[in-house]
């Protein structure tokens, strides 16, 4: 990946419009619901006065009407906190013949696409690369140079041989987010351990919107390879001389399983799962993930 | 064994081949680092567990085909000593000895069945090509096989051979057929092999074995017995003078070898056991008499006498007795003049004289009834009925009588007071062998024998030319005189009637006409007279059964089926016997008495008067002591051959191979639908 967005792509991104579905915090004012009623133009409700109420909130039309102090509510609009996570361990490094890109090359595209979406609605974005451990990142921020730092980051090389740790990576990234936004991994889940997605469960449970691109090429997904070869594992010692015709089925079961594992748990996660083959363009993924959020699709 | 080309064996480096092409293919595989390696891994040793031993086993098939194949190369062969033979084409004979004594057992088997499988060993050992004969030698020699190339044929001829015998042996004679088999044999090589228990009894002359260009070997079946074998000698069953109703068992024991201790005796038959006796023997011999009720008509006349005692053949244990003659003939005398307890009735002397059994000749059992129950009597059992100067019978009696004669019968017709010429004439026109002219009165005329006499009379005088006949009947015959008055006038007179046969005697039985019944001529001039009217000829001692082991039993007369009963209790049925006057019986299983039970319509099943026969073991074939074989070169008495030949092992090599080549595509065939269905 380079530093610069494809233009052809820049444009086809211009015109999607993220919209959370769940109310964020945020200290500015912004296309997005917040919890906090106040200053707004889309009335919400009336209630009965409390002392202590803004008095600048009663309204008095209905005060004349009915001689009571009614509370006139409006919803506030916030902008958001997204957090970019995109896994950058060796097995990330794969490339298949049928899409052209490495998994990691597809999910930084995939990641900067939607950065640039939101940074262009006027919400804080940040990014962090991760492989066993958090390797670096770019703090949530809405400044106008924030796409840059951004996608030098993603475009950033990957640590040699690095092995994945979900579980420590993760968390150590979770650290960091503050208020309630929404968090954005990128990962092809290999190392999904039993307690991969338990940082991810503590920020649902705080109210964060999530969301998993599931970066998998086709090759994983068909194991395509024919004649007698020699596998080798990208982040251990391990090979295996086989003819993959012969597992060629058993394989495909349990990569299935495996797929249907991961959305589950990102399901009971809080998680919303988007399974992105390589193989399939970045927009239209990203379109997918988006406008299946703004009909309530997700979560 | 040993190897024909051993450099061959260099070929087995190849088969190290498929494990070095393994080695190398896996050298040049292309790795591929698959992010999920770790499923790969899971789903291989998920299918490693089926996959890795059919890879195993493909494996191990092509290095086994490479290694067979090197050796099927080596031409290995197998050093064979041959059983019989010496490995070249030859024209051979078999004689299996299948007398009694070939049933005696050696650990547990007949010594015929070794007998049997030595022959087939003996066959296998000859080359294709060979011709071969098989002969059975127990007696009559018969020949199994004609000599033939087809040696697939002997094992079916040798299977044919019957494992039960009652067989004496011939040796020679069957010698004399398997050198007569060789001796237009096709090839130079010829050889005999004998194969026998060669007993005392069996009948081997060294002259027998002289065959110019001919190898005979003799081979002993069988070691030498470790008892002695006790067999019934003889047995004779005779009417007891003494008692009334008792026939007494004469019963000879013998024993080959010091037999020891008493031995047990056991009579019986259909009704259960009738006798037991322990027998002592003495210098192995012994004799016992058994006193048993003598079955009444109608009813089995046979018994079986049981040696109870564990010896070296079982087969000759037991010997079958008729308990009542089997020959005898069976006459009803018809009593025209009666007078109870008086030397004035008609049959006093002739039923005295049929008691007199005489030496070798056929006994008559006899039996009276007056002339008025004779309509009402049962004559399917009888052979004779005698007319005894009875009148002149009815239309219908008459009737009957022609009948009886034309089924088979026999009439004897004896003059007296009561025989009226007219009359008899008149009732018996088609019947009488002559017609009765008058009654002759206050003659003294002597009876003349002559060459015609022969059928009734013994040969030699018989003292009849000196009786002197005072009363006769005057008869005209167109032929047929057996005996004559000194007149020339016809005395006894005989005619065929179909089956049957009537015979007229001109003067009475008793002695109102003539003193005939007070010469000794008497005796065997009565005797003739039945025996010729039953037309019976006197029987061979050892029973119907011939040569060949069939029995011919006499059919009796109306009879419409048969039953025969025998030892083992088995029961053969033959219905529709029609016109036959004989019935070919084959089914001789075991020694002993055979019961033989016949049924005219409308009656049930009776032991027939004279079918009962017994089929006894010869006795020379009880006799086990082995005798000592005549020379015959130099492997007489092992009689085996000794060549050695190499068998090559290449043929099933290479079927071998064959095996594994085809397993190997099924195999292979197999992990290939396998990796599709994946």
């Amino acid at each position: 990946m380079t530093a610069e967005l494809d233009q052809e792509l820049v444009q086809r991104i211009a015109t999607l419009r993220f919209r959370a579905e769940r109310a964020v915090e945020g200290l500015r004012s912004g296309v997005h619901r917040s919890p906090h009623r106040g200053a707004s133009v889309i009335f919400a409700e009336h209630r009965h006065y409390r002392p202590g109420d803004d008095l600048r909130l009663l309204d008095w039309r209905a005060y004349a009407r009915s001689d009571r102090h009614t509370i006139k509510r409006f919803e506030q609009e916030t902008h958001l906190r997204a957090h970019l996570l995109l896994d950058t361990s060796a097995s990330m490094g794969y490339g298949g013949e049928s899409a052209g890109v490495s998994k990691r090359e597809y999910a930084a595209t995939l990641l900067a696409a939607l950065a640039y979406v939101l940074l262009g609605q006027g919400d804080a974005t940040g990014v962090q690369t991760l492989d066993s451990e958090l390797v670096a990142q770019v703090p949530a921020r809405a400044r106008p140079d924030q796409l840059e730092a951004i996608l030098q980051l993603l475009a950033a090389p990957p640590r040699p041989g690095a092995r994945t740790d979900l579980a420590a990576a993760v968390g150590a990234a979770v650290e960091r987010v503050g208020r309630r936004g929404l968090v954005v991994l990128a990962s092809d889940l290999l190392d999904l351990g039993p307690g991969a997605l338990q940082p991810l469960s503590r920020l649902r449970a705080l109210g964060h919107q999530l969301l998993v691109f599931h970066i998998i090429d086709r090759d994983e997904l068909e194991l395509p390879f024919q004649g007698p070869s020699r596998f080798v594992d990208p982040e251990g010692d391990g090979s295996l001389d086989v003819d993959p015709e012969a597992l060629r089925q058993v394989y495909r079961q349990r990569i299935g399983a495996f797929l249907t594992d991961c959305r589950e748990r990102c399901t009971a996660a809080g998680a919303r799962h988007v399974l992105c083959p390589t193989d399939h363009p970045v927009q239209q993924v990203l379109a997918g993930a988006l406008r299946g959020r703004a009909v309530g699709a997700w979560a | 064994m040993g190897l024909e080309t051993p450099l061959a064996l260099l070929g087995l480096l190849a088969a190290g081949l498929p494990l070095l092409l393994h080695r190398i293919r896996r050298r040049d595989l292309r790795p591929i680092a698959l992010p999920t390696f770790a499923f790969l891994l899971e789903a291989d040793r998920k299918k490693r567990r089926s996959r890795g031993i059919t890879d195993l086993l493909l494996l191990m098939l092509r290095v086994a085909m490479l290694a067979v194949a090197a050796g099927a190369l080596a031409a290995p062969y197998v050093a064979a000593r041959l059983s019989f033979g010496d490995g070249s084409i030859t024209s051979a004979a078999i004689v299996i000895d299948d007398s009694m004594s070939m049933m005696r057992l050696q650990d547990d088997k007949p010594l015929l069945a070794l007998a049997k499988a030595r022959a087939r060993e003996a066959v296998a050992s000859l080359p294709q090509g060979s011709e071969i004969a098989i002969i059975s030698a127990g007696e009559p020699p018969r020949l199994r096989l004609p000599r033939s190339d087809r040696l697939e044929h002997a094992e079916a001829a040798i299977e044919a051979i019957d494992d039960r015998s009652l067989r004496a042996t011939d040796l020679d004679a069957a010698l004399r057929l398997g050198l007569s088999q060789l001796s237009a044999s096709r090839h130079p090589s010829r050889r005999l092999l004998v194969l026998s228990d060669f007993a005392e009894h069996a009948r081997l002359s060294p002259a027998s074995l002289d065959a110019d260009g001919i190898e005979v070997s003799l081979e002993r079946i069988g070691s030498p017995p470790a008892r002695p074998n006790l067999h019934i000698r003889s047995l004779r069953a005779l009417p007891d003078p003494t008692t009334l109703g008792k026939t007494s068992l004469a019963i000879e024991v013998a024993a080959d070898g010091p037999a020891k201790g008493p031995i047990a005796l056991t009579v019986e038959n259909s009704r259960g056991q009738l006798a037991r006796q322990n027998l002592e023997l003495v210098d192995g011999q012994g004799r016992a008499t058994v006193l048993v009720e003598t079955p009444a008509r109608g009813t089995d006349p046979t018994a079986t006498v049981r040696i109870d005692s564990d010896d070296a053949l079982e087969a000759d244990n037991s010997a079958g007795v008729l308990l009542t003659s089997g020959d005898a003939i069976e006459a009803i005398f018809v009593n025209g003049d009666p007078h109870p307890a008086s030397d004035r009735d008609e049959l006093h002397y002739a039923l005295r004289a049929v008691r007199q059994a005489p030496d070798g000749g056929t006994p008559v059992r006899a039996q009276t009834v007056d002339a008025d129950a004779l309509p009402k009597h049962d004559l399917s059992q009888v052979d004779v009925v005698v007319l005894a100067n009875v009148p002149a019978p009815s239309t219908a009696l008459g009737r009957r009588l022609r009948s009886f004669v034309e089924s088979g019968g026999g009439l004897l017709i004896a003059a007296g007071d009561r025989v009226r010429a007219r009359a008899y004439n008149a009732a018996l026109k088609d019947l009488l062998p002559c017609h009765v002219r008058a009654r002759g009165q206050n003659e003294d005329l002597g009876l003349l024998p002559d060459e015609a006499s022969a059928a009734l009379l013994p040969a030699g005088p018989s003292g009849l030319s000196r009786s002197r006949t005072s009363g006769r009947l005057l008869l005209d015959c167109d032929g047929g005189e057996l005996l004559r008055f000194s007149d020339r006038t016809p005395a006894v007179a005989s005619r065929e009637l179909q089956r049957g046969r009537v015979t007229m005697l001109a003067t009475s039985l008793d002695a109102d006409w003539s003193d005939l019944p007070l010469r000794p001529g008497y005796l065997p001039l009565l005797w003739g007279l039945l025996r010729h009217s039953s037309q019976r000829r006197p029987t061979r001692p050892d029973g119907p059964v011939d040569a060949q082991g069939v029995a011919h039993i006499p059919v009796p007369p109306g009879a419409r089926s048969l039953e025969v009963v025998s030892p083992s209790g088995a029961r053969h049925r033959f219905d529709d016997l029609g016109e036959r006057q004989s019935l070919a019986f084959e089914a001789i299983d075991a020694p002993g008495a055979y019961r033989v039970l016949s049924a005219s319509p409308g009656a049930p099943l009776r032991d027939a008067a004279r079918g009962a026969f017994v089929v006894n073991p010869p006795k020379s074939e009880s006799d086990l002591r082995q005798k000592q074989l005549p020379a015959v070169g130099d492997d007489a008495e092992s009689g085996t051959g000794s060549a050695v030949v190499r068998r090559s092992l290449s043929p099933y090599i290479f079927l071998a191979f064959a095996a594994l080549a085809v397993a190997e595509g099924l195999l292979r065939l197999r992990r290939r639908a396998s990796t599709k269905r994946s």
